[in-house]
């Protein structure tokens, strides 16, 4: 009997010997861990390697007789091993609850500058307008020249509406996050032969030649009132960036399977206009970037678009509409993802 | 039962809470899932050190230390899985970069 006890009570310490390497190897591993990310778990874990350690190491004393006290310093690791276990659950969600809420705020920060350049740049444009449009007001008044200046009472009336149009779209955007929960489904087609209608009367001076070329008029995505923005966006710039005196737009709906397995609706935007660089192509859709040549626009601009986009969780590009040759015209298009409908 | 015993099962007691802690745990995060057989094991060794002291002393010390050894190699693993899948300083600067 006493035998059978000394029997199990060196293969304890073996055990413990064996484990004690192990836990060595952890302590090194959460080491190098936290070396490489330095977070509250990881700094937990390296406690929980030492005490599960300290505590094998003290078994190997305990078992092998070496040390009279060995029992108890083993006893306080267990506990400092189990209490760390229990802490350590308590940790991860905090650190949890941290990052979520540091991504909130930072994004919170980000949205607020870009709103703050977005209007201080648009809206210091319109001002600038109205105040040369009204210097030349005046120049014409001395003039006493009725036609120059009814142009450019046009004009200052013109500018004054974008900036109205451009107050509302940066409050409606400002919205944008809150209205994340609120998208529903919408049916595509509809929304964008109602915003074609829109550009046709907006454009009314200019021959428009829009087709869309559509396999079924059912397609349904999750989204919100600015998908028209989306579109009207993409057919404005089409319409803007166009040396052409017949302007010809071409909508190419279609669907794709994605590497998720989900469905996606692909629709592509081709024009025949001035097209976009491939230096230009990757800016375009940066926050700030506005083109030089922009004449008339709805303060509305291509970052904002792709913002948009990605709360539909979709995706947005930019390609040539013939194949490096980027003065032919640009292909824009957008990936969106479909609602699979029960029937 | 003597102090040494006591605070076994308050060590128990505490491994406990944490293990029925744990499925919350791993509800807001998925990567923890990795710790749990090694944490599981090891909690196991908590309550047959208890179980040694009352009754069935050998084979409970065999069972006991048998888990002891999974637990630690699978908590162990679950730190080399955390430190392969942890991407280091230069490619977070990097990719931040980009």
């Amino acid at each position: 009997m006493i035998n059978q006890v000394h029997e199990i009570e060196v293969f304890e310490g073996i055990v413990s010997f064996i484990v004690m390497f192990i836990f060595l190897m952890g302590l090194i591993l959460a080491v190098i861990a936290l070396q490489k990310n330095r977070n509250q778990t990881n700094f937990f874990v390296i406690l929980l390697m030492a005490s599960g350690f300290l505590y094998t190491f003290s078994n190997v004393f305990e078992k092998f007789e070496m040390w009279d006290r060995a029992d108890e310093f083993g006893d306080s690791f267990i506990l400092f091993f189990a209490t760390i276990l229990l802490i350590i659950g308590v940790v991860a969600i905090l650190e949890e609850k941290l990052h979520t809420s540091e991504k909130k705020y930072r994004e919170a920060y980000n949205r607020a500058n870009f709103y703050k350049d977005l209007f201080t740049h648009d809206m210091s444009n319109v001002v600038q307008n109205i105040r040369m449009s009204s210097d030349i007001s005046f120049e014409n008044l001395n003039k006493f020249d009725k036609s120059k200046i009814a142009e450019t009472l046009e004009i200052i009336k013109e500018q004054s509406i974008r900036g109205a149009n451009l107050i509302t779209k940066v409050r409606r955007l400002s919205k944008l996050e809150e209205s994340k929960s609120k998208l529903e489904q919408v049916n595509v087609i509809t929304i964008l032969n109602d915003t074609i209608r829109y550009i046709k009367k907006t454009f009314q001076n200019k021959t428009l030649n829009i087709v869309i070329d559509v396999q079924e008029n059912d397609y349904t995505i999750n989204a919100n009132e600015f998908l028209t923005d989306i579109f009207a966006n993409i057919l404005i710039n089409a319409i803007n960036y166009n040396d052409y005196s017949s302007i010809e737009i071409q909508i190419i709906v279609t669907e794709e399977c994605g590497v998720d397995n989900k469905k996606y609706l692909i629709i592509e935007f081709k024009d025949h206009g001035i097209g976009i660089s491939d230096a230009r192509k990757e800016i375009i859709f940066l926050k700030g970037f506005e083109s030089e040549k922009r004449t008339r626009g709805m303060g509305l601009g291509l970052s904002l678009v792709k913002q948009i986009v990605e709360l539909y969780q979709g995706e947005i590009k930019v390609e040539n509409r013939v194949l490096d040759d980027y003065t032919k015209g640009s292909n824009f298009i957008l990936k969106l993802p479909l609602v699979s409908l029960k029937k | 039962m003597d102090h040494i015993e006591f605070v076994e099962l308050i060590a128990m007691i505490i491994a406990i809470i944490s293990l029925i802690n744990f499925p919350f745990i791993i509800k807001r995060r998925r990567d923890f899932i990795k710790y749990l057989p090694g944490i599981f094991f090891l909690i196991l060794v908590f309550v047959f050190e208890n179980i040694e002291e009352i009754f069935l002393h050998e084979i409970s010390a065999i069972i006991e230390n048998i888990f002891l050894i999974i637990g630690a190699t699978l908590l162990v693993t679950a730190v080399f899985i955390e430190l392969k899948k942890t991407p280091s300083k230069k490619k977070l600067i990097h990719s931040s970069k980009k």
